[in-house]
């Protein structure tokens, strides 16, 4: 069964971003491309500073990389998910792990080391 | 021809990553550091606070020195954490429970919200590894 918002979702060019915002919708349970969404919002909160909280639309594809570089951020800085704390690696597409909605936080790099 | 086509290729490519601005009048975010959400206190180049977590919480300390930040945390979980791989980072400081966690990396904005973030992420992590095994 066609959903109303699925016209609307396969029509809108990937140029035309943002395309409207649906909170339910999620990549999890997806069986096929058509149920794959084709930009999610997320929430980025700047850890370390009083920056205000941005949000961003991402494409397919995203990496950590290309979002920081968004964001005018270095390779100082990395991103992890707010809910459960893992670490996204500086090359990883990040739209697969994602969910629309997220909130993901930025902080300067630190690593103990001997 | 090579040119053209990199310019175009260029200019027609759809951004993968795009800043949505927030609408006048909308609810002012959260501006707050971690730092300052978990009540850490500083003075001079000295900061203290606790490392919260779900597993529970610690005292910290962090102190800042030039460019580098050396980093404390009281009592840690230590069956827990000896078996994460940065294990060896931790050194017993002093008797009353005070054990050092040497950074090799500091932040470059030298923020400590970075350094209490990192330590609550592997806090969190050395209990989700206990858990599994």
């Amino acid at each position: 069964m066609t959903k109303a918002n699925d016209f609307v979702r396969w029509t809108t060019p990937t140029n035309h971003l943002p395309v409207p915002y649906d909170p339910h919708q999620r990549e999890e349970g997806a069986t096929t491309m058509r149920d794959t969404p084709i930009s999610k919002r997320l929430a980025v909160k700047f850890v370390g500073s009083t920056r205000p909280t941005e949000t961003v639309v991402i494409t397919p594809g995203t990496t950590t990389r290309e979002l920081l570089k968004e964001l005018n951020l270095g390779p100082g800085f990395e991103i992890s998910d707010a809910r459960n704390d893992v670490l996204y690696r500086p090359d990883e597409v990040i739209f697969a792990r994602v969910a629309d909605g997220d909130l993901l936080h930025i902080s300067a790099m630190v690593d103990a080391g001997a | 021809m090579r040119f053209f086509s990199r310019w175009f290729c260029g200019a027609v490519a759809p951004r993968k990553v795009m800043l949505v601005s927030i609408p006048a009048g909308a609810v002012r975010r959260d501006e707050t550091s971690l730092a300052q959400q978990r009540g850490w206190r500083r003075r001079g180049k000295h900061y203290a606070g606790p490392f919260a977590t779900p597993h529970g919480t610690w005292l910290g300390r962090v102190e800042a020195a030039g460019d580098v930040f050396r980093c404390y945390v009281k009592d840690p979980p230590i069956d827990i954490v000896s078996r994460h791989e940065k294990w060896p980072c931790f050194s017993r400081d002093t008797p009353d429970g005070w054990w050092r966690i040497n950074l090799a990396v500091s932040p470059v904005d030298r923020d400590v919200s970075a350094v209490i973030l990192y330590v609550e992420r592997l806090l969190i992590e050395s209990h989700r590894r206990a858990g599994k095994t």
